[in-house]
C-alpha cells in the first residue's frame, strides 16, 4: 500500500516536473520576448523620432496646422513623438503576442493566429481613425470661420455637419476596414446618407417650401445690400 | 542670373538689346480703355522731365484678351522702345485679391526687375494698367526722387477719403510704422519706383518660389521697403482712380494682407524688435490730407458680423487670445449697436495677440488669419460711427492717437515673442 502510494506520489511528482520543465523555458521565452520588445520598441521609437526630427516633420506639421488639429483633438505632443510612441506601441503588442505564442497553449494559439493576421488590419484602421478626426476638425474649423465670415447664421449647425459627416464617413471605414458587421456598416451608412438627403428634400419641398424662399431671398437681398450699401475699401 | 522664368522670346531680345536709362514697367489685364491713355501720359511725362533718358516701356500682360497689348503698341508707336511680355499665371496667384486686378503680379515683378537689371537700367517705374488717373506729373514724381536724389524706393501716396482703406489705415500701416519706425501710407498698388540698387540688392534675391509669393507682391514690397536698408520716400500722386475696383472676400484679403505683414515679421524678427518709435518718410509732391466724403457704410452689419463671430468663433478665440483679451472682447458683446465700442488699446491687444498666436502656431495659419475678420469689423465699425459726425481732422488725430497705440504697446509684443523663442 505504502509502496503503490510512494509510486503515485512520485509519478505525479515527475510528470508534474517534466511539465514545469517543458513550460519554464516557454515562460522563460515569454519573457524574453517582452523584455525584447521592449528594447526594440525603445530603440524603434527613439530612431524614428530622431529621424522624423531631423526631416522637420514636427516643424512642417505645424506650418500645415496638423498640430494645432492634433491639440484640439487631444494629442499635444509633436507629430513625431506620437509617432514614436505609436511604433512603441505596436512593436511592444507584436512581441508580447509572439511570447503568448511561445507559451504553445492550446487555449492561445489559434488565438494568437487570428490576432497576428488582425494586426495589419488593425494598424491601417488606427491610420484612418487618426487621419479622420484630423480631417473632420480641420474641416468643421474651415466651415465655421468661412460660415461667420459670410454672416450665415446657421455657421455652426454647418460646421458641426461637415464634422461629423467626416466623422461618420471614418467611423464606416474604419469598420469595414476591421471586418466588423461589414454589411450592416455598409448598409447602415448608405440609409442613413439617404434618409438625411430625402428628409431634406421632402422638407424643404413640402414643409419648408416658405421657409427656404424666405431664405433665399433673404440672401438675396443681402448680397444685393452689400454689393449697392457698402462702399467701403478696406485695402 | 537666374532668367529661366523669363519667356524665350524676351531672353532673346534681351541678348541683342542695347542699355537703357529707364524701365517703365506696365502691369496688364484687359485694360484696354485705361492703358494705352496710361503708357502715353508716363512717356510724355518722361519726356518732359528727363529728356535724355533712353527709356524703355515692357508691358507685362496677365493674358487679356480685349487686344490691350495691341492698343499699347499703337499708343507707344516710336515715342519709345516697347517689350511685351506674357507672364504666366500660377494656380496659386488666382486665389490672391490684386489690387490691380492683375493674377500674377509677382511673376510681372520678377520679370521686371531682371530686365532692369539686365539693361543695366538706373531705375524702374511699375504702373498698373487699371488707373485712370495717371497723369505727366506722376512719372516726375516716382522718376525723380531715384534719379536726381538717390533715393532707392518711392512708393505711392493717394489722396484718400476717410474712410477708405479702413484696413490699411487701422492694423496695416500703424503695425508696419510700430514695427520698422517709418511712417509709410501703406498705399497698396498703382505705382512703385525702384532704384537699380534696390533691385540689385533686394528684389532679386527674393526666394521668389516660397510661401511669400503667396502673400501678394504689394504689402512684400512695401515691408521690403522699410525693413531693408534702403532710401524710400512716398510720392503725393493724388486720387487714384481705377477702371475696375479690386474684388474678392473681405476675409481672403485680411488673410493675404495681414498675413504678408506677420510672415515677414519672423524673417525681420532682429530688425524690428529693437526698434522705438518712429519717424514719417520724405514726400515728394504737394501735401494732401484726407478727402471727407463717407460714402456708404452700413455700420450695422459690421456689428452684426462682430456679433456673430462673438457668438460663433469664442473656441477659436479662445485658442488665439489669452484669457485677459478674451475676457475684454467678451464683455463687448453686451453693449447695443449705437453704443457699441471696441477701444483702440483693445484692438491693438487684439492685433499683437494674433500676430503671437501666427507666430506660435496655436491654429492653422489661415484659419487664424480669417478668424480676425469679425474683430476688424467690430473695430471698424466702432471706429466709423465714433467719428462719422465729426470732421476729417478728428479722424485724423483717431488714427494718430491708434498710432501711439500701436507704438506704446510694442514692447508687450517683444516680450511675449521673445519669451515664446526661448
Amino acid at each position: 500500500m505504502n509502496d503503490l502510494w510512494g509510486d503515485a506520489m512520485m509519478a505525479a511528482f515527475q510528470d508534474m516536473m517534466k511539465r514545469v520543465a517543458v513550460f519554464l523555458p516557454k515562460l522563460l521565452a515569454l519573457f524574453s520576448f517582452i523584455l525584447l520588445g521592449i528594447i526594440l520598441a525603445w530603440v524603434l521609437k527613439l530612431a524614428l523620432q530622431r529621424l522624423l526630427q531631423a526631416v522637420r516633420v514636427d516643424v512642417l506639421s505645424e506650418r500645415w496646422g496638423v498640430q494645432a488639429t492634433l491639440a484640439k483633438s487631444g494629442f499635444k505632443q509633436p507629430l513625431s513623438q506620437i509617432v514614436g510612441r505609436l511604433a512603441f506601441w505596436m512593436v511592444f503588442v507584436l512581441f508580447v503576442f509572439m511570447g503568448v505564442d511561445a507559451l504553445d497553449l492550446p487555449a492561445t494559439a489559434a488565438l494568437m493566429g487570428h490576432l497576428l493576421g488582425f494586426f495589419p488590419s488593425l494598424v491601417t484602421a488606427s491610420l484612418l481613425l487618426l487621419v479622420g478626426v484630423l480631417l473632420g476638425n480641420f474641416l468643421g474649423e474651415a466651415t465655421l470661420i468661412a460660415m461667420v465670415n459670410a454672416q450665415i447664421h446657421e455657421a455652426r449647425l454647418i460646421a458641426n455637419c461637415v464634422r461629423w459627416g467626416v466623422f461618420l464617413f471614418t467611423i464606416s471605414m474604419v469598420l469595414t476596414q476591421l471586418g466588423i458587421a461589414k454589411e450592416v456598416v455598409v448598409s447602415a451608412f448608405s440609409i442613413i446618407l439617404g434618409g438625411v438627403v430625402l428628409a431634406l428634400s421632402i422638407a424643404i419641398g413640402l414643409g419648408g417650401r416658405n421657409i427656404a424662399r424666405d431664405a433665399l431671398e433673404r440672401r438675396w437681398r443681402k448680397a444685393k445690400d452689400k454689393e449697392e450699401r457698402d462702399e467701403m475699401a478696406h485695402l | 542670373m537666374e532668367d529661366s522664368f523669363l519667356p524665350e522670346s524676351a531672353r532673346i531680345w534681351l541678348e541683342g538689346a542695347e542699355p537703357v536709362d529707364l524701365v517703365i514697367g506696365l502691369l496688364t489685364f484687359n485694360d484696354t480703355t485705361t492703358a494705352p491713355s496710361l503708357v502715353r501720359a508716363m512717356i510724355e511725362g518722361c519726356a518732359r522731365s528727363l529728356p535724355q533718358q533712353r527709356i524703355l516701356v515692357v508691358n507685362c500682360d496677365a493674358g487679356s484678351q480685349d487686344g490691350t497689348t495691341q492698343a499699347i503698341e499703337q499708343s507707344v508707336g516710336d515715342k519709345a522702345r516697347l517689350l511685351t511680355i506674357p507672364h504666366a499665371v500660377l494656380g496659386s496667384s488666382y486665389k490672391l485679391v490684386s489690387e490691380s486686378g492683375v493674377p500674377g503680379r509677382e511673376s510681372a515683378f520678377r520679370i521686371l526687375a531682371t530686365v532692369t537689371d539686365k539693361l543695366n537700367a538706373a531705375a524702374c517705374v511699375v504702373v498698373d494698367g487699371n488707373v485712370k488717373s495717371v497723369d505727366e506729373h506722376w512719372s516726375q514724381l516716382l522718376v525723380d526722387p531715384i534719379v536726381e536724389k538717390g533715393v532707392d524706393c518711392v512708393l505711392p501716396w493717394f489722396l484718400r477719403n476717410r474712410y477708405e482703406g479702413t484696413l490699411t489705415n487701422t492694423l496695416l500701416a500703424p503695425l508696419t510704422t510700430a514695427l520698422y519706425g517709418k511712417r509709410i501710407p501703406y498705399h497698396l498698388g498703382g505705382a512703385y519706383a525702384f532704384s537699380a540698387n534696390m533691385i540689385r540688392s533686394t528684389l532679386l534675391p527674393q526666394p521668389w518660389g516660397e510661401e511669400i509669393a503667396r502673400h501678394g507682391i504689394d504689402g512684400w514690397v512695401m515691408t521690403l521697403a522699410v525693413a531693408e536698408s534702403l532710401q524710400i520716400c512716398r510720392a503725393a500722386l493724388g486720387p487714384r482712380l481705377q477702371q475696375v475696383k479690386p474684388m474678392g472676400e473681405l476675409s481672403d484679403l485680411v488673410a493675404q494682407s495681414v498675413g504678408c505683414l506677420f510672415y515677414l515679421m519672423e524673417r525681420y524678427q532682429e530688425k524690428w524688435e529693437t526698434v522705438k518709435g518712429s519717424a514719417p518718410i520724405p514726400t515728394v509732391g504737394p501735401p494732401m490730407g484726407m478727402g471727407a466724403a463717407t460714402g456708404a457704410i452700413n455700420v450695422e452689419r459690421m456689428v452684426n458680423g462682430f456679433r456673430q463671430g462673438l457668438r460663433d468663433l469664442l473656441p477659436v478665440w479662445q485658442i488665439i487670445l489669452p484669457a485677459e483679451t478674451f475676457q475684454q472682447v467678451l464683455e463687448l458683446g453686451v453693449e447695443d449697436t449705437d453704443g457699441f465700442r471696441f477701444s483702440p488699446s483693445l484692438w491693438v491687444q487684439v492685433v499683437y495677440d494674433f500676430a503671437l498666436a501666427y507666430h506660435e502656431r496655436l491654429l492653422h495659419r489661415e484659419h487664424l488669419l480669417k478668424a480676425l475678420t469679425p474683430l476688424y469689423l467690430g473695430y471698424t465699425a466702432s471706429f466709423v460711427s465714433g467719428t462719422r459726425a465729426q470732421g476729417v481732422e478728428q479722424v485724423e488725430r483717431e488714427l494718430a492717437r491708434l498710432n501711439d497705440h500701436f507704438e506704446t504697446m510694442k514692447p508687450y509684443l517683444v516680450q511675449r515673442w521673445r519669451w515664446h523663442d526661448e
